[in-house]
């Protein structure tokens, strides 16, 4: 090898000195951006995987409740109200028990604007819907009435409730009840 | 002997001559050549270094350039494996089990105040009318309108409601009246007595009269029964049984094991 003047290992030295500086430099700089880039990818497919796994586990078990399980869910919370059936069930557990209804109408939508009110949808996230009724016979036949409001398949909850003495020894009831609908209604769940 | 000193003369000769004489460089060129050579080497060494690395980190750089590919399309198959129907459908599942687990741990029974009232009302004293008014899903306030013959019913009412009941909480006795007020008897003749009217008030906690369907009253009555609901229809089997009515007809028949539907929600849930 024939030995290069000075000047020319100088040069040299300061040709391999850019390239270092210019392009080995850089380059290293990048590769560790897309290494660190590689590594969030990483552990974002990781997590999407994660969660894939955990939402094929969630619907595994709700698939795995029973078809009649997940329709009493969706009467006892249904995500639309019927008020005329409603109306329905309420006259048929008033002739069940014997009772005369005189009134047995839908209010509407019950609507508390207050804060605790507020509160408690937030909690709850169910729209309450109002019944009044007035219904009227012996204190046993108001109570097994009741009764049965409380076993319907759909929450009729007694909101108020009066009792008060009629003629010929009978008493009157007057209550309002509410039920609950989860106004979610995207998807089916059958 | 010439030999010598021919020798001699030469060596003398040289000693003198006016001529410089030159110094030897021999040292010195194979010196300069040497640290040439070095830094020829060294020059060398780090230009093919700075070459070898500069190709190395390029083809490095699109190694992990095709890794990051790779890994953005392994999470693009990810995330779009995702099913975002699946995912609505268990939010709706689970908000409505929310929903359904918060109402039931809210439903009170009424018939069961009914019940504890039955049983704390002394006998002499009747209810002339009642009024609950549920707050919220806290609470229950009871408002109860007694009338009594004599005023030491009214105080021992107030003692009963107040130290026998575990329902009843913040019990006020108020409205005390001595009235004249007309009372039909059994025979239906109206006679005026002497009464007492009082008001009790008093709140019953939601989570103290929970509605337990195992517990539930059945009222084994009904017969044209045909609950629909918004969603679904139930055949009369499922929820109110047919009638069965005593010779008594006050006395309903109550049916421990009839199928309580609340009970099925309840365990759905």
């Amino acid at each position: 090898m024939k030995p290069l003047s000075l000047i020319v290992q100088i040069v040299v030295i300061c040709l391999a000195t850019a390239i270092v500086i210019f392009f080995v430099r850089p380059t290293f700089f990048d590769i560790g951006m897309i290494q660190n880039e590689i590594q969030q990818y990483a552990q974002e497919r990781e997590r999407v995987d994660e969660t894939n796994a955990n939402l094929a586990g969630l619907v595994s078990e709700l698939e795995s409740v029973s078809t009649s399980n997940r329709t009493r869910l969706v009467t006892y919370l249904p995500n639309s109200l019927d008020e005329v059936a409603v109306l329905r069930d309420i006259e048929i557990m008033a002739e069940s028990t014997g009772v005369n209804y005189t009134v047995i109408e839908y209010v509407g939508e019950l609507l508390d604007t207050s804060e605790e009110a507020r509160m408690s949808v937030t909690e709850s996230n169910t729209v309450a819907h109002e019944f009044s009724l007035s219904v009227e016979g012996t204190y046993q036949r108001l109570k097994d009435f009741l009764s049965l409001l409380e076993q319907n398949q759909y929450p009729l909850q007694v909101q108020t409730l009066r009792f008060s003495s009629t003629e010929g020894g009978f008493l009157l009831l007057e209550a309002t009840v509410i039920t609950q609908v989860s106004p979610w209604a995207e998807v089916s769940l059958r | 002997m010439s030999c010598q000193r021919i020798l001699y003369t030469m060596q003398g000769s040289s000693d003198n001559s006016f001529i410089p004489k030159r110094k030897s460089t021999n040292r010195q060129r194979s010196r300069t050549g040497r640290g040439l050579l070095v830094l020829n080497i060294v020059s060398y060494s780090v230009l093919f270094a700075a070459l070898i690395s500069a190709g190395g980190v390029a083809l490095y750089k699109n190694f992990t350039t095709t890794q990051l590919e790779q890994e953005i399309i392994l999470l693009d198959g990810a995330v779009n494996t995702f099913s975002v129907q699946d995912f609505a459908r268990v939010q709706e599942f689970d908000q409505k089990l929310t929903q359904a687990a918060h109402r039931i741990q809210h439903t009170a029974s009424v018939v069961a105040i009914l019940d504890e009232l039955d049983r704390v009302t002394a006998q002499p004293i009747r209810v002339i009318d009642l009024e609950v008014e549920r707050t919220r899903d806290e609470e229950l306030a009871v408002t109860v309108n007694f009338s009594t013959a004599v005023i030491d019913s009214a105080l021992f009412q107030r003692r009963v409601l107040s130290a026998n009941s575990q329902l009843f909480s913040d019990v006020t006795i108020s409205q005390i009246d001595l009235q004249n007020i007309p009372i039909t008897d059994d025979r239906s003749v109206s006679i005026t007595e002497n009464a007492v009217l009082f008001t009790a008030e008093f709140t019953v906690p939601v989570q103290a009269v929970l509605f337990d369907p195992a517990e539930a009253r059945r009222t084994d009555i009904g017969s044209k029964t045909s609950v629909v609901t918004p969603d679904v229809t139930v055949t009369p089997s499922d929820s109110i049984s047919t009638p069965k009515r005593q010779a008594d007809s006050e006395a309903i028949t109550t049916d421990v094991e009839a199928n309580s539907t609340t009970t099925a929600n309840a365990t759905a849930l």
